[in-house]
């Protein structure tokens, strides 16, 4: 409230609640008195009684009964004569009494409309600071402003604010620095390829010349022609993967009903890896529908599937899918039962070329380019947990905007009254 | 403080002063005179039948109090008035009387006895004398005072007030003083 306002409220409160006192003092307080001490009624009490006397001249055998009831009068006429003697005193009583009930009452309002306005010049202030500190970029603001008036929803605003921006500035790093080594991986595909097919051209001019000029040497020359073939292959190889990374398109963002899609892919894939066995845990409360490019997410958990296959080698394993909505966001869980993953690895396991195959099974782009994926779609690939008890990984997906947080999408209504 | 200054000048201008004497004791004896039992406020308080006191104080020069309580109740049924009177002597004088004549002539014949022995006397000095008239006794106060309560709150009787607009009116019911005489009278031989 501004204090200009405070103040000229304030007096129209006073100056209301005195007028109010003063009507209510004179039209009902004054008026009830004036009913009540009505001069009739003590003369009606002082007819009363001379009638009891006269009836007792009357009846003299009654007196008793009468005389009783002349007491009895008498006594509410000396009262009624007390309170009318008592009259001014009570009056002045009952003013002074709702005087300092309304003195209180005001005094408390403005006391309080004075807290009030002195709190949340406080808490605006408090507020300043930390808008202040969001402008200049910081992302750890705590506002420690609980209530639930606006000025609290405000607080936890800027604090969400804060968060937002310090996740999307760790996305923004990774993608950066993803984006970075794709560049590098598409000049070296390039730097790579263009030798490469000289070389093959350069194999092909050399077989000519064999064949036409030294055909003795044909057959020695079929073989180490075909061991360089086969190394050449191997680098062409290694060239499309470097090619696939650098390539990787931007999503085709559709709506996706996410449970649908996970259970889908534990029925299709179940044979896929010989000692796999895959698991969709149904949530209790159907997934909003997502937008996301349906292949790029089937990738990313075929990638992650293949990793934990050749994580367990020939051991039986399991891996469950679970899906569950978290504030704005869902989160995809995939958790294996395996060995986990190496210390070592663990600091980079995002970062191109991070393997722990051997040299040539593998470059070590898989999870990068999941990564990459899930930042593309607005999300996240997170390593949630590794242990010797498995690895779980978290898939993070924006809800789109406009989604009602509490209902699911039609589509999964009529799924949930399907398993119902 | 205009309805005192009136009182006062009323007091003043009545015509008869009571009388201040030497009594058998040493101690000083006064007479009322008959004007006052024919003043239209005393007059209408004493016949209320409400129990009316007229207080009476005396004063020398040095400050010194002596005085007297009459209470005076009418009773409508037999139509007599109950006198009651305490002196500076703490005796106490009951009287049941007929008319307000009756009772002028009691209080002058030397029935109040309103200074003590104990005090010395300075006979060239004059006293003043003052009667304030009270409405109602103390017990006839706490009386309505219970009854109101009561009848406010619709306790039954013997209950305690417990809101404060019941405690307001129980302790709005004073004994007011309705008229003050004052005069200032020298020693009567």
């Amino acid at each position: 409230m501004n204090i200009k306002l405070l103040w000229p409220s304030l007096i129209l409160m006073f100056g209301a609640a005195f007028l109010t006192f003063h009507l209510f003092q004179s039209q009902f307080s004054g008026g009830l008195l004036n009913v009540a001490l009505d001069p009739r009624v003590r003369e009606m009490l002082a007819q009363g009684m001379d009638d009891q006397k006269a009836l007792a001249d009357l009846d003299p055998e009654r007196e008793l009964e009468y005389r009783s009831r002349f007491e009895e009068l008498k006594q509410f006429q000396a009262r009624y004569l007390i309170l009318e003697h008592n009259r001014e005193q009570i009056e002045s009583r009952f003013e002074l009494a709702m005087m300092i009930v309304l003195a209180l009452i005001l005094g408390g309002s403005a006391a309080f409309y004075y807290w009030d306005y002195a709190t949340g010049e406080r808490r605006l202030r408090r507020l300043q600071t930390h808008l202040a500190a969001l402008a200049e970029g910081r992302t750890d603001i705590v506002v420690d402003d609980h209530r639930r008036d606006r000025l609290g929803r405000i607080a936890r605003m800027i604090e969400e604010t804060s968060r937002v921006i310090a996740v999307q500035r760790t996305r923004l790093a990774s993608l950066e620095n993803l984006s970075s080594w794709q560049e590098a991986a598409r000049r070296h595909a390039h730097e790579i390829r263009t030798p490469l097919t000289a070389a093959r051209m350069e194999l092909n001019q050399l077989r000519r010349l064999i064949r036409d000029r030294a055909p003795d040497l044909t057959v020695a020359y079929t073989e180490i022609e075909e061991s360089v073939q086969e190394e050449l292959d191997r680098l062409k190889e290694f060239t499309q993967e470097f090619t696939s990374f650098a390539r990787l398109g931007q999503p085709k963002p559709e709506p996706v009903d996410m449970d649908h899609m996970l259970a889908r892919f534990a029925t299709f894939f179940e044979d896929a890896w010989e000692h796999l066995t895959l698991d969709f845990e149904q949530p209790e409360r159907p997934t909003p529908t997502l937008e996301l490019d349906r292949e790029m997410v089937r990738r990313v958990l075929m990638n992650l599937c293949n990793n934990a296959a050749l994580a367990m080698a020939d051991r039986p394993g399991l891996i469950r899918f679970a899906a569950r909505t978290e504030g704005s966001q869902v989160v995809v869980s995939i958790r294996d039962d395996g060995p986990g993953i190496d210390p070592k690895v663990r600091p980079h396991l995002f970062k191109p070329y991070t393997t722990t195959r051997a040299i040539g099974e593998g470059m070590g782009l898989g999870l990068s380019i999941c990564k990459k994926i899930m930042l593309d779609h607005g999300g996240d690939l997170l390593l949630a947990h590794t242990g010797s008890d498995g690895t779980e990984f978290h898939l993070i997906f924006a809800l789109p905007s406009g989604t009602d947080r509490e209902r699911p999408s039609e589509q999964n209504k009529e799924r949930a009254h399907e398993h119902d | 403080m205009s309805t005192w200054i009136l009182l006062l000048l009323l007091g003043w201008q009545h015509g008869e002063a009571p009388s201040l004497s030497e009594g058998p004791d040493r101690g000083l004896v006064l007479r009322l005179p008959g004007a006052l039992f024919e003043h239209k406020d005393v007059v209408k308080q004493i016949n209320s039948g409400l129990t009316a006191a007229l207080v009476v104080t005396v004063t020398d020069r040095e400050g010194r109090i002596g005085g007297a309580r009459i209470a005076v109740r009418y009773e409508p049924w037999d139509e007599v008035y109950h006198v009651q009177v305490l002196d500076m002597r703490g005796t106490e004088t009951k009287r049941v009387l007929a008319t307000r004549t009756e009772m002028a002539d009691f209080f002058k014949k030397g029935v109040l006895h309103v200074w003590s022995a104990k005090h010395r006397l300075h006979r060239d000095q004059p006293f003043a004398i003052r009667i304030k008239v009270l409405p109602f006794s103390q017990r006839e106060q706490a009386d309505t005072q219970a009854w109101l309560t009561r009848t406010v709150s619709g306790q039954r009787p013997g209950g305690v007030p417990t809101m404060g607009m019941e405690l307001i009116l129980e302790r709005s019911i004073k004994r007011p003083t309705t008229t003050q005489f004052e005069w200032k009278v020298g020693l009567k031989p």
